[in-house]
């Protein structure tokens, strides 16, 4: 074995079919600059502001003294190609209401339409389910976005409203649709899953 | 019922909970440290008016995991122990509470249990608490003896798991689940 540093395959935090939820790495700060400041990808997303590397890095650093905080975010590592392609998390957190607001984001654009988004947002949501015990988790997706939102739906987000003129995006104001996903629909859908998993 | 306080964050009946305040830290020093106070408090080390200061100051997180209210006598308008929330686990919705009664003119006169109830009910119907619990030295009768009216259960006895004045004594783990709780504070209100 060479004494230089070998490149560490990433341990599961959650371990998924096609990607892991890995914990993030401060080697990847770059990537997911990359990825938040591509014009194609940023369009639905939250800035319309540039993140330099250095306040990616500032952000990455102010999280290992926080402690119990209001987010919790892991990287997508796709298993077969060995490679981080997109984040996924729970921002907003508020403990007490047991709430938070889900994102996905899937930076590698060659990795679209692959049911990537379906994937890590389930298991994201057995995360907030099932480990930190939260009742409800919200997404808000742009309503021309649609390949979001159709995602969202697929995997069993109720929709709850739209909020008019939410987004100033391209030029223009846009509808923001908003989904919720109660613990007790998880529970239920996770009940009816096992009973047809006995039948068959 | 006593005089209204205007400085209440919870309102009890002969007192209420009120937020720390930092010029009545000496004091509260004071309680953490007397003999008879911290006998069965678990306060085997000293507190330090600089150490009690920190808790005042700003701690970058979004949430804090303990709450730590000045119990306050209505009748007098006096600061007379501390009552705290600690230990608060946010996922599995459980915590710790704790009360000192530091004005030892105040004891016997059912003073912790009132701060017990009010912990409780805050612990329950605001912070969304599924289990609350409290550990309690065997030869600390009167505290579980609090315990008890307070609808509490002893789930387990850890042995030999204290050590106070050279001698080991066994803890005992209080606890209570909010619906129960919630149904005895309805039932209690409607008698």
């Amino acid at each position: 074995m060479s004494t230089e540093e070998q490149e560490i395959e990433p341990i599961p935090f959650i371990k998924g079919e096609n990607i892991n939820l890995v914990v993030n790495r401060s080697e990847w700060i770059e990537l997911r600059c990359k990825w938040v400041n591509s014009p194609k990808n940023r369009m639905f997303l939250r800035g319309p502001l540039p993140s330099s590397i250095d306040q990616m890095k500032k952000r990455f650093e102010s999280r290992i003294s926080e402690g119990l905080g209001d987010w919790t975010g892991f990287i997508l590592y796709h298993i077969k190609d060995k490679k981080p392609i997109g984040e996924v998390g729970l921002s907003r957190i508020n403990w007490i209401n047991g709430w938070a607001n889900a994102y996905a984001n899937i930076g590698e654009m060659e990795y679209w339409n692959k049911n990537i988004a379906t994937e890590a947002t389930q298991l994201l949501l057995k995360y907030a389910f099932e480990e930190l015990n939260l009742n409800k988790v919200s997404g808000s997706v742009v309503a021309e976005n649609i390949g979001s939102w159709t995602v969202a739906e697929k995997i069993g987000f109720k929709y709850e409203g739209t909020l008019k003129d939410a987004k100033y995006i391209d030029g223009k104001y846009r509808d923001e649709k908003r989904y919720g996903y109660l613990k007790r629909d998880w529970l239920k859908q996770k009940a009816e899953k096992n009973s047809l998993g006995d039948l068959l | 019922m006593s005089k209204a306080n205007d400085k209440a964050f919870i309102e009890g009946d002969k007192i209420d909970l009120v937020p720390l305040n930092s010029d009545h830290i000496k004091l509260y020093v004071q309680w953490q440290n007397h003999p008879m106070v911290r006998k069965y408090a678990r306060n085997e080390f000293p507190t330090t008016i600089e150490m009690f200061k920190k808790l005042f100051e700003p701690k970058g997180r979004s949430i804090e995991d303990n709450v730590q209210f000045e119990i306050l006598n209505r009748e007098d308008d006096k600061a007379i122990g501390l009552a705290e929330i600690n230990n608060i686990h946010y996922a599995y919705r459980r915590a710790n509470i704790a009360v000192i009664i530091g004005d030892l003119q105040y004891w016997g006169k059912g003073i912790a249990t009132e701060a017990g109830k009010l912990l409780l009910q805050y612990g329950f119907s605001e912070l969304n608490m599924y289990k609350i619990k409290t550990m309690i030295y065997s030869p600390n009768i009167g505290s579980w003896k609090v315990c008890e009216k307070l609808g509490m259960e002893r789930e387990a006895t850890l042995k030999n798991n204290g050590f106070i004045d050279g001698e080991y004594f066994n803890d005992y783990c209080y606890c209570i689940f909010q619906d129960d709780w919630i149904s005895k504070y309805k039932e209690d209100k409607k008698k």
